[in-house]
């Protein structure tokens, strides 16, 4: 199992490949520098958003790496990927549906921006998609594992907005994969537990960071971060507060202090582009400490998520016309 | 074809040709003030459109770069969904307006997008760049069509004044040059038949 995955590591695009992608000059001609990778010839469903049927592609081409692996791996292991990464995907969703709710988008609207997945804890996405309101949703979900969903309502409806529910779903995923997680044989452990913490934090601090425009609005900084862990409360607190904001990102110490230093440029995307690289970087540590065991899964599955999300950047940044400088900086270039 | 063919060589016709033409010399003078007015405001136009661009550009820049990197960051799915949830929209009223009888459009905005809390914070801080411009974009934009309204105006102004110009004034000086050497040939003829009877009338006299 474990040489298979190596294998598939060797499958991934490398840095030439990547960077002949990104030096394509439009949409045609990346499709056509795509086939000479282990992607192939791909079909693109809708012609009118080459980007967007692009990056449906790249989500099939990651969710049948993951059946794959998953196919590979016991039991145990395998229910927990499927796991882990069909309710990361089915957060997503949900959100996707309920702000299509939120803003009256039509049934096929909602429909389109969905991640191809089957439902995974939930009866079906179609019949939430073809719930009259986003209340109906809300209620759809009571007896899933997102029934918790429904006491941010009252929330929700005293800011007229859908973050309640959003920072609800989030914290559920966190919750769930770290549950999910102490099934996992111990020394399997830490580095799903490393990512999802890492994640958490940075995405809490990126919340924090948007709150010091919201000055003045009294905040309950308690409902804001339901889940921490490397960076607590009070220090997200320090973050929304502080006039400035330099030692209070550098007093969270390695690797936070590293991944948030685009902050200081006001670069907040270049952020997630350094928590991908973080997390790349600790995949590799810990594929490296343990050559023959679950960290290779993980770490391919890590790989292989990160090449999706480049090239997703880099389909986009074709059919828009950006020059490869422009698209390289957020790309998380494989190292070697 | 000739430009005197058809033309009857009528005193009546001559004086008519002759009010005419007065009336298309006016014409024409008050032409080329309006071209030349609008060549002056097309001219302080472009430099304050220069300027106004060259300000917008960099800040523009700034906010399509931002945009770009919440693209790269959110993937284009996401950051349709995001959107999705900003739920007013942006309200334009397009009302005309004239300056020296060029009508150009005149954007009044009338509701401007409420974004709330929910964005993620890279589609947030393109969204507040954007936001910071929106009336800047919108104001150029208005003052760009404009601009292009005047240079419209002044390229159809310059056009009439040459054909006006160049081919209708000299075509109605040749009628009238035609008329005018018509009927003074008809008057020197008449003179000359005139003298002729008068000579035959005194020969049968005498």
């Amino acid at each position: 199992m474990v040489l298979r995955t190596h294998a598939r590591i060797a499958d991934l695009l490398t840095r030439e490949q990547m960077q002949t992608l990104a030096d394509t000059r439009d949409v045609d001609d990346f499709l056509t520098k795509l086939e000479d990778t282990p992607y192939g010839s791909v079909t693109l469903d809708d012609e009118s958003r080459p980007d967007i049927a692009m990056e449906r592609v790249f989500y099939r081409k990651f969710i049948e790496r993951i059946e794959k692996i998953v196919e590979l791996t016991p039991k145990k292991i395998g229910e927990f990927l499927m796991g882990y990464y069909q309710m990361r995907f089915e957060v997503v969703n949900l959100k996707r549906i309920l702000r299509g709710k939120f803003s009256d988008a039509s049934e096929d609207e909602i429909r389109l921006s969905l991640i191809p997945i089957s439902a995974y804890q939930v009866a079906s996405y179609e019949d939430l998609v073809k719930a009259d309101s986003l209340e109906s949703v809300v209620e759809m979900l009571r007896g899933t594992p997102y029934a918790k969903v429904s006491e941010q309502m009252p929330l929700y409806e005293e800011h007229d907005a859908l973050w309640p529910l959003e920072l609800m779903l989030n914290y559920l995923n966190a919750s769930a994969i770290l549950e999910a997680v102490k099934k996992l044989p111990t020394r399997d452990r830490r580095i799903v537990r490393k990512l999802v913490e890492l994640e958490t934090d940075i995405e809490n601090v990126l919340i924090a960071i948007k709150q010091r425009g919201n000055k003045g609005k009294t905040l309950n900084v308690e409902e804001l971060f339901p889940a921490t862990y490397g960076i607590s409360v009070p220090h997200l607190n320090d973050i929304i507060e502080a006039e400035n904001i330099r030692p209070v990102i550098q007093g969270l110490g390695t690797p936070y202090a590293e991944i948030l230093g685009p902050i200081y440029e006001g670069d907040v995307a270049l952020i997630r582009t350094y928590l991908r690289l973080a997390k790349y970087d600790h995949a590799t540590a810990s594929r490296s400490a343990d050559e023959y065991g679950f960290n290779v899964i993980m770490a391919y599955l890590v790989y292989s998520e990160i090449e999706k999300d480049n090239l997703v950047g880099l389909a986009w940044g074709r059919a828009q016309g950006l020059t490869p400088r422009e698209l390289l900086k957020y790309v998380v270039i494989p190292r070697g | 074809m000739s430009s005197t063919a058809g033309v009857k060589p009528t005193k009546g016709f001559l004086m008519d040709m002759k009010r005419r033409i007065g009336f298309i010399e006016r014409g024409t003078e008050f032409l080329k003030l309006k071209r030349d007015q609008l060549a002056k405001e097309l001219t302080t136009s472009l430099d304050v459109l220069r300027g106004r661009r060259k300000l917008l550009m960099d800040i523009l820049q700034e906010a399509y770069a931002a945009v770009t990197a919440a693209y790269l960051s959110l993937g284009p799915q996401e950051v349709q969904s995001q959107t999705r949830s900003i739920k007013s929209s942006l309200e334009l009223e397009v009302l005309p307006r004239a300056v020296m009888g060029v009508r150009y459009p005149f954007v009044k905005i009338g509701e401007k997008p409420e974004i709330t809390a929910e964005l993620d914070i890279t589609l947030s801080v393109a969204s507040d760049r954007v936001y910071e411009i929106l009336d800047d974009i919108i104001r150029l934009a208005e003052f760009e069509s404009r601009v292009e309204r005047i240079a419209d105006e002044l390229g159809k102004t310059n056009r009439k004044v040459n054909a006006l110009e160049n081919i209708i004034i000299p075509e109605y000086k040749q009628i009238i040059k035609f008329i005018e050497d018509k009927l003074d040939e008809e008057s020197l003829e008449e003179l000359v038949r005139m003298k002729l009877i008068g000579g035959a009338k005194a020969s049968r006299r005498n």
